[in-house]
């Protein structure tokens, strides 16, 4: 959704069009579930924590005073019910869900080139390498690498200065080349 | 600039970063180390992986969930989240104030002397009729010793005063029925044969003494039929009854006695006469086959017109004579039928 119809869309929301909401999930559910699939590693639990954030994006549109993206606040909600769930006791069972999600996530032993065969090890090694890192390196990794967001994007949406964004991010880069490096050696 | 230097800016080049004069410190070093060239390489591969993972799709049907869930439910459903959910913690909630109010009201019946009283009068409503044992239980001999013996240890003064009136009342009397009403009164006696219950009764006129209208036991001969019209007369009556029923399970009657009538039905009405023109009280009343037990308070000052009543109306044999008493004096009354006396 270009930022030009996400202004039309919030004031569509704002105006009370009932199919405003609907363009909103439908132009940002998969970038939440993405986010909420890698933090909490679990289909159902991703469902139901990207529900959970549109409902509350749906309550607290009030509040949203538009100074930011639209998309940058449903990161922000996305991030921090992922990180709050996760550093609460429903979180104890987060590992062994990881490790069915990476599992899930190995190649299939069907043959094909060994290019191909050898790039989908890379791959299940990094989800499992990237299932493995701490949260707070995690969601570095995920709304940076593979969603696209600017340092100064995820700095506002987890409340962290500019810093710490980038230390962390290293870290967690630096994390990930060394368990891929030991597989791809 | 170092290798850990250079390694420590590999996300700052990948992101485009550094500045200028840094990033050509950092190119220059590594240019000359084979060592940074590997790692450097091994971390644009593994950024090259990252960005190329295939992102994860939302499940079909999601939007429709969401909107779904988004809508306001009608009220009701509100209401009842409010006050049922989170089933997990409300139910425990809602069981354990249950339990604490069943355990208060138990406490309370039996920690007020009213209470109890009011459940022992009210006793089944006459659809809940239910015969009593083909054989009663028999009474068990007095073994005086070693009923004491046995009996739980009571430190309720007024109670054992009361027990010890009963026993001496009953071992003291000849007759079987006067035995077992004196028993039956006392909370600890046994049931004695052919004594039923009071709440059960084979005779017409035995279950319209145990059932008076108000369902009060007694309070037909407090309130004579001229009088019980008048309602502020009626309510005076019951609020005497009730502060002298509040008494009951802790006063000993002062005069216990037997009264042997011809017609039972004729004693009651003119003990009934008796207690209302002396203001007397009916506390309690204990119907039976063969006779009746009577507990009443009577005012002091007409203790002895009462007792003169009473051998009016029979054989009145009082078991111990009056010794002193308060203003009121409690007095019970074994009422047994004797013909051709």
């Amino acid at each position: 959704m270009q930022e030009g119809t996400t202004a039309d869309v919030l004031e569509r929301l704002r105006a009370g069009d009932p199919r405003a909401f609907e363009d909103l999930v439908t132009a940002y559910q998969h970038r939440v579930f993405a986010v909420a699939y890698r933090m909490l590693g679990s289909r159902a639990e991703a469902e139901e924590a990207a529900q959970e954030v549109f409902l509350r994006a749906h309550r607290g549109l009030a509040d949203f005073r538009g100074e930011a993206k639209l998309s940058t606040w449903l990161y922000a909600i996305t991030s921090r019910f992922c990180l709050s769930r996760l550093a609460s006791g429903q979180a104890r069972f987060e590992r062994a869900r990881r490790d069915q999600a990476v599992l899930a996530d190995l190649p299939s032993p069907d043959g094909g080139a060994p290019e191909v065969l050898e790039r989908r090890e890379a791959e299940a090694t990094l989800h499992r390498a990237i299932a493995e890192l701490a949260e707070d390196r995690r969601i570095m990794v995920v709304l940076r690498d593979l969603e696209g967001l600017s340092y100064d994007e995820i700095a506002e949406s987890l409340g962290l200065t500019l810093g710490t964004v980038r230390s962390r991010l290293h870290r967690a880069r630096m994390e990930l080349k060394e368990r891929l490096q030991k597989v791809l050696a | 600039m170092t290798c850990d230097d250079v390694r420590a800016r590999f996300s700052d080049v990948a992101d485009g970063r550094l500045a200028a004069r840094e990033r050509i410190a950092w190119q220059a070093h590594l240019e000359r180390c084979t060592e940074c060239q590997r790692e450097w390489k091994s971390f644009e591969r593994t950024l090259a992986l990252l960005h190329g993972l295939p992102r994860h799709r939302a499940p079909e049907g999601f939007v429709e969930r969401v909107l779904a869930a988004a809508r306001p439910r009608p009220w009701p459903r509100r209401l009842a989240h409010h006050v049922f959910l989170p089933l997990r913690v409300k139910l425990p909630m809602e069981a354990a104030a249950l339990v604490l109010v069943a355990v208060g009201a138990v406490y309370l019946a039996h920690r007020t002397p009213v209470m109890q009283e009011a459940m022992r009068d009210s006793g089944p409503a006459p659809g809940d009729w239910q015969p009593a044992p083909a054989v009663p239980a028999p009474l068990p001999a007095r073994e005086p010793d070693a009923q004491r013996a046995a009996a739980p240890p009571r430190s309720d003064a007024a109670r054992e005063l009361k027990k010890s009136v009963s026993e001496k009342t009953a071992a003291s009397s000849p007759d079987p029925v006067e035995r077992a009403l004196t028993r039956e009164a006392t909370p600890e006696a046994a049931p004695a044969p052919g004594i039923t219950a009071p709440s059960r009764s084979d005779q017409p006129e035995e279950r319209l003494a145990a059932t008076p209208p108000e369902g009060r036991g007694g309070a037909r001969i407090a309130e004579p039929p001229g009088v019980a019209s008048a309602p502020r007369v009626q309510d005076a009556g019951r609020i005497a009854r009730r502060e002298a029923v509040s008494r009951l399970s802790t006063v000993a009657p002062a005069v216990t006695g037997r009264l042997a009538v011809e017609n039972r039905d004729a004693a009651e009405r003119a003990l009934a006469e008796l207690i209302t023109r002396l203001g007397a009280t009916e506390l309690r009343r204990t119907p039976a086959e063969n006779g009746m037990l009577v507990e009443l308070e009577v005012p002091r000052a007409q203790y002895a017109e009462f007792a003169r009543g009473l051998a009016a109306i029979g054989g009145w044999t009082p078991h111990e004579e009056l010794v002193e008493a308060s203003a009121d004096v409690r007095v019970r009354v074994i009422v047994i039928r004797q013909p051709g006396r």
